[in-house]
């Protein structure tokens, strides 16, 4: 189980890396305003260490004490001005990169349309785009530069103190073959603290959900309390298997605190042996000076805090490493990007549409003959959604697609709406290859209808006109009255100004299909792709609005996919296309004046 | 507002307080352990180079009793960082348990129908990120809190000690980093930043409002537009959040800044008591490098404000919660369940402002024992009158009388223990098939569940489990067909062995025979009981039933079979 989620994980990895690297000039920014804090506070000890060795009399101290005290503030104010700017910087970089992150998530979503649903609900999809692409924060804007900073500073502490006294350096700098070990001890460490954490806070979180999501049945039950003590238990075994893991993840940590520590302490016995003429090996030349020794054991710590830095911020990374699966697992989902789309003037080069009610106009153009010419889709993953089917459908035929659930009737209707692209053969629309039309010139004709279509929490009349800004009262109600819903919206208290819920609330299921029929009859489309309109019906209503579509749809080509289980074809049907596993098994006209037999 | 939930905090919090406090006094030994390394190293170092300068002084200069202090600062600062870290996380861990504890019971009060008032994302979020949030406040705000002042008091102290007049020198400058610049940027960020969590609540909102009409509006030449305000939305939160980021870093870098400056100032200061001869070189060392440490327990300050004013904000969220009135109140005083399922109503009715679905008024009268369809298209008010009946909902006139007692009058207790009703979409746990079916009560049997799952035609099925009644079922019932589902979710419903049952389309998705096989099963179970059932089947008991249609809300006067 654990290989099978570091595997997606592992692809997220260089797709972070590539992403963070789009901001380097920021992070770079961060990182370098870090090295020059560290380099104002080495002048500040240098000028501390001088000043204190002028108290002792220390002979050839320099500069001098009135100096050295007017130049340390504008020293300090150096270093808290390039602390700023580090974050500042890093903040940039990381809203920059979100930004940008965010905005092709959401036109991956759009070109998906409704195909989005396979990567989860709306609200876990926005939970993608807000809050695991926010998960990316910390690691670009804190990590990346730290990462820098943690050989860096080091670096340039050891340079600092060599001059001074090489063993210092090199008691300091002993420690620095372990930082790659550190670093990864700490990591390995907190990796393992945090995956721990996560997998276990989602089971958590998870029982927690599903106990309140039950909680109706509970309460109904007289249960609640059971459910009360199920909530404390898994947290309080959360509690136990957490510190488990954290007794572990501390140790390393603590590690490198210890060796911080302990160097400090080392450093700080050899300077007081060597200032006492003890250690004579060590610095150079004469006797220890007052003033190295203090500017050393300034810089001591400083060596060690970035690292302790990054221990602390090595979560960050998990962090967004989990974010960044799931970021990139959506990114994959998106189709090949439509050629017309993207290059604007290939549209204009290419000849324009025969259609009739001429191809510019974009609403209203009249219904289209449609052609699959051995179209084939094959998804992601390998399955082969549709195997090379062809047919035509004639201007104004309306066409029944049936199949069970799997055989590619969804996918048809997705490929004609632009949603999918054909992975071989080619769609035509009125003889045009739809592949060079663009998607804004082509949706305006087209009416889709879902077996639960999408609303807003919206009025009525608003919920129909959407794209439509100042459309004509009268358009509308022509509409509703063609959709056969117009007397039920008359009887609702505040007619046409009813609002529902976003799920619809407020109409019975039968009266939202209508209405979205209304939205399809209002601007006049002609064609209309329907997705198992009728699917969540009671028989009844279903048989209703099968007559409303009847003659609602007439003059218009008609594509409706349809579940092998309900009823046989209406006889406003032209003609049945039967689909199995991605191939047509059947293409048959409807003689009208008959019921359709099986 | 804030002391009522202010209250509800430290109740939660009682229980935790030993653990803080001593994860307090470690942590205090850690940042005194670290102050104490650096300015008794200071001081150490100078002391020998003093003593160095004449041979007799460095020959007798005790080396070893300041390098034991100095390696114990250094032990003391590491061990006591990892007790510290280790204990605050237990502590936070515990208050974490106990937190999602009381936001679970006071769901569970507002359950079952207010629940509907937020979404399954926003329940989320309350719940489990509020209850975060929470946490940080002892762990990020009163925890640093705690040890800056102790290192400030302490720190002040020991440079008093050296001289009084080097403390004045140093107070100000220390005391503006860690209380003055904490107090002003959080100030200045308290109210942006309950501004920016509103802001943020309402691009969310934004975005699942553009993402739910994704297709319709694409396809319909309105995503763009949608999008652009969208994207107005997210930028605006951006550039907010960009300007709280950087108060929150400048107010660092002041902290920083001043704690240098605070060192800087007993250099100067101390520069003429030393030539004055009033201070030792040592001592004086020892007090600036004691000052210049502070940051180590200062800098996390800045931050804290910040801190205790996000948790704040999820205080007055959960507090809202645990404060939100239930839309029925419990007020009856009944005790005894009934014994029949004897059914009276008189006018009741149920409409829904400026929606469509709701029930006109009606009467009717249902003996005990009765089997009782509700028929109607979907939408005609069917579930609500179900709803009425389980007094998930309550009508907005006219009374419900179940065996002589109306349904208000019932303690909860014994409400529950009178009806039972199986929902359209009932939940199952992910738990084990027999704690999804008894629900934990201990009254049920594993016998009776396996009878109970016979009367629903799912005794071959219980004896293909290998685990049987200790098989567990996935999230959503994950692993069962969904006729399967509904049909456990029966089960339990029978199991409550109430006398009035309320059946949400409970036939749904069966074929012919099993369905004939658990309509009998179920009439058998409920025997003497009332048994209500919403279907748009028709379902035959072998029995006279009565039969009742609701058209458009209106519910038409219930007639008998006469077979």
């Amino acid at each position: 189980m654990t290989e099978a989620d570091r595997a997606p994980e592992a692809a997220a990895k260089p797709w972070l890396r590539t992403r963070a690297r789009t901001v380097r000039g920021w992070t770079g920014l961060a990182a370098a305003a870090g090295l020059a804090a560290t380099l104002a506070w080495i002048g500040f000890a240098a000028l501390l260490a001088s000043v204190a060795a002028q108290w002792i009399g220390q002979p050839g101290a320099r500069p001098s004490t009135a100096s050295a005290l007017a130049v340390a503030p504008l020293l300090l104010v150096a270093r808290s001005l390039s602390l700023a700017l580090r974050d500042w910087a890093g903040s940039r970089a990381s809203l920059r990169l979100r930004g940008t992150v965010r905005d092709e998530l959401l036109d991956v979503l759009a070109r998906l349309g409704p195909l989005r649903a396979a990567a989860g609900s709306d609200g876990a999809l926005a939970t993608v785009l807000v809050e695991q692409v926010d998960a990316l924060d910390g690691y670009v804007a804190r990590y990346r530069p730290q990462c820098v900073l943690a050989i860096g500073v080091p670096l340039l502490i050891v340079i600092a103190v060599l001059p001074q006294s090489w063993l210092a350096a090199l008691l300091l700098g002993a420690t620095a073959p372990l930082i790659p070990l550190f670093m990864l001890l700490v990591g390995q460490g907190a990796a393992a603290a945090n995956r721990h954490q996560a997998e276990a806070l989602a089971t958590l979180g998870g029982r927690f959900l599903d106990l309140v999501r039950g909680l109706p049945a509970l309460r109904l039950a007289g249960r609640s309390e059971w459910g009360a003590a199920a909530v404390h238990e898994g947290a309080q075994g959360y509690r136990r298997s957490s510190l488990r893991v954290l007794r572990l993840a501390f140790l390393s940590s603590t590690v490198l605190e210890l060796f911080a520590s302990l160097a400090i302490a080392m450093v700080a016995l050899y300077l007081g042996l060597a200032l006492l003429g003890r250690f004579p090996a060590g610095h150079y030349g004469g006797p220890m000076q007052l003033d190295a020794a203090l500017f050393v054991l300034l810089l001591a710590p400083e060596f060690f805090t970035p690292l302790r830095q990054l221990g602390t911020d090595y979560h960050l990374r998990a962090q967004a490493l989990a974010a960044a699966t799931a970021i990139a697992d959506l990114l994959r989902r998106a189709p090949p990007p439509q050629p017309s789309v993207v290059q604007g003037p290939s549209a204009d080069r290419s000849e324009p549409a025969p259609t009739k009610a001429g191809g510019s106009s974009a609403i209203g153009s009249g219904p289209a003959a449609i052609e699959f010419d051995q179209v084939s889709l094959r998804h992601g993953d390998g399955r082969l959604a549709l195997d090379r089917i062809s047919f035509r459908v004639a201007a104004g035929e309306r066409v029944l697609l049936r199949g069970a659930s799997g055989s590619g009737k969804s996918s048809v209707l997705a490929l004609l709406a632009g949603f999918l692209a054909p992975t071989g053969g080619c769609i035509r629309v009125d003889g045009r290859d739809l592949a060079t039309l663009p998607r804004p010139a082509w949706w305006p004709r087209l009416a889709w209808l879902e077996q639960r279509p999408e609303w807003f929490a919206a009025s009525i009349g608003d919920n129909v006109l959407i794209g439509l800004d100042g459309a004509d009262p009268a358009r509308l109600w022509h509409a509703l009255t063609d959709a056969g819903l117009a007397a039920d919206v008359e009887a609702l208290p505040d007619g046409i100004d009813t609002r529902i819920d976003a799920d619809g609330g407020g109409l019975s299921g039968g009266q939202l299909q209508r209405l979205a029929l209304a939205r399809a009859l209002v601007r006049d489309a002609g064609i209309w792709l329907l997705d198992e309109p009728l699917a969540q019906l009671d028989p009844d209503t279903a048989a209703d609005l099968q007559r409303t579509l009847a003659t609602a749809s007439r003059g218009r080509t008609l594509l409706m996919a349809s579940h092998e289980r309900t009823q046989a074809a209406d006889p406003w049907i032209d003609r049945v296309l039967t689909l199995a596993a991605g191939r047509i098994v059947e293409d048959r006209p409807v003689l009208h004046g008959g019921p359709e037999r099986r | 507002m804030s002391t009522r939930s202010g209250h509800a905090w430290r109740i939660v919090l009682r229980p935790h307080a030993g653990r803080f406090a001593l994860a307090f006094v470690l942590g205090a030994l850690t940042v005194l352990a670290s102050l104490g390394l650096l300015a008794l190293s200071g001081w150490f170092i100078t002391a020998a180079a003093v003593a160095g300068a004449g041979a007799a002084a460095a020959a007798a200069f005790d080396i070893f009793r300041p390098g034991a202090v100095i390696r114990l600062c250094a032990i003391v600062r590491t061990a006591g960082r990892y007790g510290e870290r280790l204990l605050s996380h237990d502590a936070v861990l515990g208050l974490l348990a106990d937190l999602r504890l009381v936001c679970y019971r006071a769901l569970a009060r507002l359950a079952p129908e207010p629940l509907a008032r937020w979404s399954e994302g926003e329940l989320l979020q309350r719940a489990i990120a509020d209850v975060e949030a929470l946490d940080e406040a002892p762990l990020r705000a009163w925890l640093p809190l705690g040890w800056m002042l102790l290192v400030l008091a302490v720190v002040l102290a020991l440079i008093g000690h050296v001289a009084p007049p080097l403390a004045l020198a140093a107070a100000p400058w220390l005391a503006a980093a860690a209380i003055a610049v904490p107090l002003a940027s959080s100030l200045l960020a308290g109210r942006a930043m309950r501004d920016l969590a509103v802001r943020a609540g309402r691009r969310r909102e934004a975005l699942i409002d553009l993402l739910r009409g994704l297709t319709t509006l694409s396809l319909y030449g309105a995503f763009e537009a949608r999008r652009d305000d969208w994207r107005r939305l997210d930028q605006d939160l951006i550039d907010r959040r960009l300007r709280h980021r950087v108060l929150e870093s400048c107010a660092q870098a002041v902290v920083v800044l001043l704690v240098g400056l605070g060192g800087w100032q007993l250099l100067r200061s101390g520069d003429r008591l030393v030539t004055d001869g009033a201070v030792a070189a040592p001592s004086l060392v020892m007090a600036v490098l004691a000052s210049l440490a502070t940051l180590e327990a200062f800098a996390p300050v800045a931050g804290a404000l910040l801190a205790h004013a996000r948790s704040r904000a999820a205080q007055r969220r959960l507090s809202d919660l645990l404060h939100a009135q239930p839309a029925l109140p419990f007020g009856g005083t009944v005790a005894t369940p009934a014994q029949t399922g004897a059914l009276h109503l008189r006018g009741v009715a149920r409409r829904h402002p400026g929606r469509a679905d709701g029930i006109a008024p009606f009467d009717l009268d249902l003996p005990a024992g009765a089997r009782l369809l509700v028929e109607g298209r979907s939408g005609a008010g069917k579930s609500t009158l179900l709803k009425l009946l389980a007094r998930v909902v309550d009508p907005d006139g006219g009374c419900i009388v179940l065996d002589g007692t109306a349904l208000t009058d019932y303690r909860e207790d014994a409400l529950r223990a009178s009806i039972a009703l199986l929902p359209q979409r009932p939940h199952l746990f992910a738990m084990s098939l027999a704690e999804n079916l008894g629900l934990g009560d201990p009254r049920i049997g594993r016998s009776r569940m396996r009878a109970a799952l016979e009367a629903v035609a799912l005794g071959d099925w219980l004896a293909r489990l290998p685990q049987g009644l200790d098989t567990r079922l996935g999230e959503y019932g994950t692993g069962l067909s969904g006729g399967e589902a509904r049909r456990v979710a029966l089960a339990s419903v029978l199991l409550r062995g109430t006398p009035l049952v309320l059946l949400d389309e409970p036939f749904e998705g069966l074929d012919a025979q099993t369905e004939a096989a658990v309509v009998a099963g179920v009439h058998r179970w409920v025997g003497a009981g009332t048994l209500i059932v919403v279907s748009h089947r028709s379902v035959h008991f072998g029995v006279p039933a009565w039969r009742l249609r609701i058209e458009a809300g209106r519910v038409s006067l219930p007639r008998r079979d006469r077979d």
